[in-house]
């Protein structure tokens, strides 16, 4: 059977395995070996495990370990949404089209996520549930145009103009992502945390689990890219199936209509 | 405890059930459509099996008229 899908597939089954191993790697490391940034100074320096601290210990950073991973595989999901677009554009291959349609599928989830993880975040370090910051904006537009994609997908009814339109939809929606990831650094008014920088100085307590989480996530991205595509590829075959069971079926009604008649 | 020591833990709890909701919400999304995609394959599986044995059904049945 062609619809088997992780679980006969036993590179993609490993992949799964390492991706989660990394994933649980960030988020125990996180928690339990990162250290706490510093915030807001203290009225009095005090000495917590023989270490002298004058700023406030913020926990709620604790979710870029996996926010960020999380936020920039929605990126790459994208990146790939856009190559397969144009090489459907060009070639007019509808596997690439498939192919296109899938990527778009992970970037929404990894978006959702994104989303949700964020809005948390903003809502204990900003105290509301949302910002009209430069970077949430972006990312709101990136989120809408994911979801448009779709809705573009389902309002078409012809399979090769919708192919086109989506591909050239998706090549639209990829321009938000280098937008929404340097308006942080463009723009000088935007108040979220940037982590690429020159001098970010992470610790290789923080910038370890950070690098698990990343690698588990784009891994993960490209099993769940597998199963969708091994499920249109299913689907696919099943329209063919039902075309081929409709057709020789009318063919026998004919026939017996024919012997009825004579 | 230490008014010193609260004052430099003061967000750390109150931080917990955003961070917790956070990575929740995350594998939440993952979940769902992970287990989305399992229910949407079981069933294009399943109609492709009935499908595939009707067709060779009537594939017989048509070889034997002949």
């Amino acid at each position: 059977m062609k619809t088997k899908l992780l679980s006969s597939n036993k590179l993609v089954l490993a992949v799964v395995c390492i991706a989660l191993l990394l994933i649980l790697l960030d988020i125990f490391m996180a928690f339990f070996i990162s250290p706490l940034v510093r915030g807001a100074r203290l009225s009095e320096p005090v000495i917590i495990v023989g270490q002298m601290v004058a700023n406030k210990l913020l926990f709620s950073q604790k979710i870029f370990y996996l926010h960020v991973p999380v936020a920039l595989s929605s990126f790459i999901a994208l990146l790939f949404t856009a190559v397969f677009s144009i090489r459907y554009l060009i070639k007019r291959d509808p596997l690439d089209d498939m192919r296109a349609y899938s990527c778009t599928e992970i970037a929404l989830v990894f978006v959702l996520a994104t989303m949700a993880s964020g809005i948390l975040w903003t809502r204990f370090e900003w105290g509301s549930w949302w910002v009209w910051e430069p970077r949430l904006t972006t990312y709101f537009i990136l989120t809408l145009m994911v979801l448009a994609y779709f809705v573009l997908r389902l309002n078409i009814e012809d399979a090769d103009r919708e192919a086109s339109f989506a591909a050239v939809f998706g090549i639209l929606a990829f321009i938000n992502v280098p937008i929404s990831f340097f308006v942080t650094r463009i723009v000088p008014s935007s108040i979220h945390p940037v982590i690429f920088r020159t001098d970010s100085g992470l610790s290789s307590s923080m910038l370890i689990p950070f690098i698990a989480g990343m690698i588990g996530c784009l891994l993960l991205s490209f099993v769940l890219y597998k199963l969708r595509i091994s499920l249109k590829k299913s689907d696919f075959e099943l329209q063919q199936v039902k075309e081929e069971f409709e057709s020789l079926y009318k063919k026998r009604l004919k026939e017996k209509r024919v012997v009825g008649d004579k | 405890m230490d008014p010193l020591l609260l004052e430099a833990y003061s967000t750390v709890i109150s931080a917990v059930p955003f961070v917790v909701g956070a990575y929740i919400l995350i594998w939440v999304a993952l979940a769902v459509f992970v287990g989305a995609s399992y229910i949407k394959a079981r069933r294009i599986q399943k109609e492709l099996d009935a499908l595939k044995s009707s067709l060779e059904h009537l594939k017989e049945d048509r070889s034997k008229r002949a």
